[in-house]
């Protein structure tokens, strides 16, 4: 039977340590024997953890929007672009005038998206003290900001041994969607990323394949692809026979 | 942000509604849109930028709650909504503070269209512990339907999709089990709180 304990303002009370001692006795006889109760406040504690999580979202933010509206970052920012420009503009042209569509690129137009995890601050405690750093490295991430993305992540590997993997395969995302990529770098960090069984293994691979095909090395490229649909639940299993039926001749 | 989009109320609503990866995109529009605004409210009223930011980020998560509510309805802006959440947090302060005399009521109306608040507050650091033990003893597949049942009140049938579930009823089914585990958790963890208490 519901009573004055189920209110959701008597339960937060009684999360707050905020009962008399007689009424929290008398909560806490109830509570022992209503699961009704039980659930109520689970559900409660439920949202409160959730709204902690998104605080703390908040709070990377905030390290965020602080570091835009600092003037000198913003004048790095933009000596960083204008380096990016200089070099991103002659390549353009380059690849305008000289080069012709091929294979090579078609592949990795068609195949390649920056992967995207519904919620990739799972991958660090969020009590951990290095929590606000990854949420920030995957917030610029995820707004395609590879630039300031790639330290925070190098800054992770240097400060945390037990999360590697995914740092590595984070950092090697980056290096493999920004123009203009650093190949060689891309496929340094996914070989680390996928060396051992973790999480992202599989989603490593496969963008291994396409680091190396992007470098031109396609032998290698193919042996991954190959490797990858003969894996039965494999990441892009399909895709990647997709792409051996119709780009690998 | 040397481009940033503009996004009208009425698409962060929608973005908000989505959830995951898409959802950021429009709480750190908002972030960058206001904070600015509530820094000024807080300031202007015996608070530190600091606490301003605090009360902002509050703020935000209520918004962000209410919106994620099926029967939420936009009946004010949202800055007018972000400003009047944030304008009550802060009053309470001061009044705990002993200080709400101080406050300007400024802009009253401006509160005009706007639900009552969740709860939201900020426990002790052991109680605090003892809410996020009792959760992160939770298997992840667990925490993750959990929360997005009940703190993001994603219905069922986006849930079995989003985590990869063969249908509705087995995520269901998932969601009984967790939620009676962490029964038990919560049962045990409080007891014991209690009697140190």
């Amino acid at each position: 039977m519901e009573s004055i304990y189920h209110t959701d303002a008597f339960i937060w009370k009684y999360l707050q340590g905020d009962l008399s001692s007689e009424e929290q006795e008398a909560f806490s006889n109830v509570l022992s024997q209503d699961e009704g109760l039980q659930e109520k406040l689970s559900e409660e504690i439920i949202r409160h953890y959730g709204r902690l999580t998104l605080k703390k979202r908040l709070q990377a933010i905030d390290y965020q929007v602080q570091s835009e509206f600092n003037p000198f970052a913003g004048k790095t920012f933009l000596k960083m672009a204008a380096v990016i420009l200089l070099l991103l503009v002659p390549a353009l042209i380059f690849r305008s005038y000289y080069l012709q569509p091929n294979d090579r690129m078609d592949l990795f137009q068609a195949a390649f998206t920056p992967y995207m995890h519904e919620d990739a601050s799972m991958y660090v405690q969020a009590d951990s003290s290095l929590n606000a750093k990854w949420v920030t490295a995957i917030a610029h991430y995820e707004e395609a900001q590879y630039n300031e993305a790639i330290p925070l992540f190098q800054e992770l590997l240097a400060e945390d041994s037990s999360q590697t993997e995914v740092f590595h395969f984070y950092l090697g995302m980056s290096y493999l969607a920004q123009e203009p990529q650093q190949l060689d770098e891309a496929v340094s960090s996914f070989l680390l990323a996928s060396e051992t069984d973790n999480p992202l293994t599989g989603q490593a691979r496969w963008y291994l394949a396409l680091a190396y095909w992007e470098k031109g090395e396609k032998e290698k490229a193919m042996e991954i692809f190959q490797q990858i649909s003969k894996d039965t639940g494999a990441f892009n299993q399909q895709m990647a026979s997709d792409v051996l039926s119709r780009y690998i001749h | 942000m040397l481009f940033q989009r503009v996004y009208s109320d009425e698409e962060i609503v929608e973005g908000l509604r989505q959830g995951g990866v898409e959802a950021n995109i429009y709480i750190r529009y908002l972030y960058r849109k206001h904070v600015t605004l509530i820094i000024k409210l807080v300031t202007d009223n015996t608070g530190t930028e600091e606490e301003a930011r605090d009360v902002f980020q509050d703020a935000l998560v209520i918004f962000y709650e209410q919106v994620r509510r099926e029967t939420f309805s936009l009946k004010a802006k949202i800055s007018t909504y972000l400003y009047a959440v944030a304008r009550n947090l802060w009053l309470n302060t001061l009044k705990k503070r002993k200080l709400a005399h101080k406050f300007q009521l400024v802009q009253e109306k401006e509160g005009a269209g706007v639900e009552e608040s969740p709860m939201v507050g900020v426990l002790s650091k052991e109680r605090e512990w003892i809410v996020k033990q009792a959760m992160e003893e939770l298997k992840e597949d667990c925490r993750k339907i959990l929360i997005l049942s009940v703190f993001e009140h994603l219905p069922m049938k986006e849930i079995y999709q989003k985590m990869g579930f063969q249908n509705e009823q087995i995520a269901r089914n998932k969601k009984h089990k967790c939620l009676k585990y962490l029964k038990k958790i919560v049962l045990r963890n409080f007891s014991m709180a209690d009697v140190a208490d």
